[in-house]
């Protein structure tokens, strides 16, 4: 019961953040965006311990996106690298964790509620699939330990924009939200040994993975013919409990510019 | 800025909602630890079946004790004592002030002075990780010697051509604690004469005790530019552990090779560590081996001829291994 109400919470908080601000596209065609990212990881993962660590990761990002009146696709990359510190690891002769994420994502959204003119609110729906490899390695005084997880899933989602004018610029709000309802993982087995190490790959139920994404942008045009700016945020909360129980959230801000090529 | 503020809200709570699904379950609680490490070790930890070790028993014997320990010293005594029960080389405690571990009995048979003195008198060269050299004695017979396989073993190649017109070849693996089992792997392929079924491994897939994958079949895969075909004698005793062990289940499954000497100490569980609440660590094996036969080698891998050791020998500087192992070479 308890987990449900956090569940709720997380959901009206996610509508909240996602719905009333952002996501990433210009109304005006198709756009790369590229962008440095900064990530705030928070991870428990009772392979290696029960202690909640938490690390930095930087990255970049790559998108193409299509945007048209009433529909928009996109496809992107994220590459991030960092690591984990605890108090607890260095206790006990462990030296770090090191961290690596590869992303991508592709998505088609339609519009639920057309916009009829100018400034105005615009709902889509929409899938999202999405591949992720999360690989953390574990190292220590004499040996160390890959764990690696990739993640299939794909979600329903919904999104929304916003035009708007700030500084006599055309600016967007966009939001994204998304809760995946299958998923092919691919994880490290019960107790991952030092070398030799087997993976289990199976298809998840919702009871087992449960991960929800919300994204939030805030776009302006820098000139009216080629570019604009971006700011981004993202909050992407992952748990698998199958064997050992893993949970991954991760905050990531990004800043980047966009680049009209039609 | 009735938006910003409003976006900020929403961001902490966000944040604080994240703080509240993935808790910290960190603490220096004593009886906290002890249950986490019990519980691990409950779980994942791959030899109770084979070691007939009652852990649940153990739990009512040591956690009372925790409440008594007053300091991180006397925790640290309690679950090492905790641990020791399993009398197993894979299983360690680490905290930032000590570190614990199990060693197996083992009684002194071997003196590299000895070999030195009485067998290698012609010198010996060391390549790779590899101390190699012809026995002193003009009997044609090649000594190789494998302290640890803790690195990649380099130029086997070049050592095995050097002695290719050698009678046969002692390998001496007595005293070798172990190290990564690729690297054994890789030196005993280099013996092998053909693809062949050599041991299987069993991981944990679950906290029950009889919670295994099936076993996954290792095979040798020989490599080289030739194969040597004279006979070799593997040379082991009780300080054999770890890989060192699945290297003489490896070399035993070969023709040609015979195993002389005492029982190596064992040690088929490839480890796994665990950071435990307070920050420290426990590392135990989470797996087994078996060899082709289906036989765990936790408790040792038994030589193909057994020699009794004579302490006082050993004191007299002679080596009854080195000595049964030219006579199989050179044959009666």
């Amino acid at each position: 019961m308890k987990h449900l109400k956090i569940i709720f919470l997380i959901l009206i908080m996610s509508l909240l953040s996602g719905l009333c601000r952002c996501q990433s596209m210009m109304d005006k065609g198709a756009n790369i965006q590229f962008c440095a990212a900064g990530t705030l990881l928070n991870t428990k993962d009772q392979i290696i311990s029960k202690l909640r660590y938490k690390g930095h990761a930087p990255g970049i990002s790559l998108s193409i996106h299509q945007n048209d009146k009433n529909d928009f696709y996109f496809a992107d990359l994220n590459y991030e690298k960092g690591f984990y510190s605890s108090k607890g690891y260095f206790n006990s002769g462990m030296k770090r964790i090191d961290h690596l994420g590869l992303r991508a994502q592709l998505a088609y959204f339609r519009s639920f509620r057309e916009r009829k003119r100018g400034l105005q609110w615009q709902f889509f729906f929409g899938g999202l699939l999405s591949g992720l490899v999360d690989r953390n390695e574990v190292l220590d005084f004499s040996n160390s330990r890959n764990l690696t997880y990739v993640f299939l899933d794909i979600a329903p989602s919904i999104a929304a924009r916003r035009p708007f004018r700030l500084f006599n610029r055309n600016c967007q709000f966009s939001g994204l939200l998304s809760i995946p309802i299958a998923a092919y993982t691919w994880t490290p087995q019960y107790g991952v040994p030092y070398f030799n190490g087997r993976y289990y790959s199976r298809f998840q139920s919702f009871g087992h993975y449960f991960r929800i994404r919300t994204r939030a942008a805030l776009h302006c045009e820098l000139s009216a013919s080629a570019k604009a700016f971006f700011l981004s945020y993202e909050w992407d909360y992952r748990q698998l409990s199958s064997k050992n129980k893993v949970q991954n959230a991760a905050q990531r801000f990004a800043i980047g510019l966009l680049i009209y090529i039609l | 800025m009735k938006k910003i503020g409003f976006y900020t809200v929403v961001g902490l709570l966000l944040w604080s909602c994240e703080q509240t699904l993935i808790k910290d379950e960190g603490t220096t609680n004593p009886q906290a630890v002890f249950d986490d490490l019990w519980q691990t070790m409950h779980d994942k930890y791959a030899l109770f079946d084979y070691k007939h070790i009652d852990w649940d028993s153990l739990r009512g014997v040591y956690r009372p004790q925790m409440q008594n320990a007053h300091t991180e010293k006397g925790e640290f005594e309690i679950l090492s004592s905790l641990l020791s029960e399993l009398q197993d080389g894979h299983v360690n405690l680490y905290s930032p002030f000590a570190t614990w571990g199990w060693s197996i009995p083992s009684i002194e048979n071997l003196s590299f002075t000895s070999i030195n003195r009485n067998y290698a008198k012609r010198g010996y060269q060391v390549n790779g990780g590899l101390i190699h050299g012809w026995l002193g004695d003009g009997s044609g017979i090649a000594y190789i010697r494998i302290e640890h396989f803790n690195q990649p073993i380099g130029g086997i190649d070049e050592v095995l051509k050097k002695y290719a017109q050698s009678k046969g070849v002692i390998l001496d693996v007595r005293d070798n604690g172990g190290g990564l089992i690729k690297n054994a792997q890789k030196l005993s392929d280099r013996f092998a004469d053909k693809r062949r079924l050599v041991l299987k491994q069993f991981y944990k897939k679950g906290p029950g005790h009889t919670d295994f994958t099936k076993g996954y079949e290792v095979y040798t895969r020989p490599w080289g530019s030739f194969y040597y075909d004279k006979p070799i004698v593997l040379l082991s005793n009780r300080r054999c552990y770890s890989a060192t062990s699945y290297f003489c289940v490896l070399m035993k499954a070969l023709p040609r090779v015979t195993m002389v000497g005492d029982k190596t100490g064992g040690g088929s569980g490839i480890p796994i560590d665990y950071i435990l609440v307070n920050g420290w660590r426990i590392r135990f094996p989470a797996s087994y081996a078996t060899d082709a036969e289906g036989v765990n080698f936790e408790s040792g891998v038994p030589p193909d001829l057994w020699i009794e050791t004579e302490t006082d020998k050993w004191q007299q500087g002679a080596d009854p291994y080195m000595a049964t192992a030219k006579k199989i070479i050179l044959g009666p």
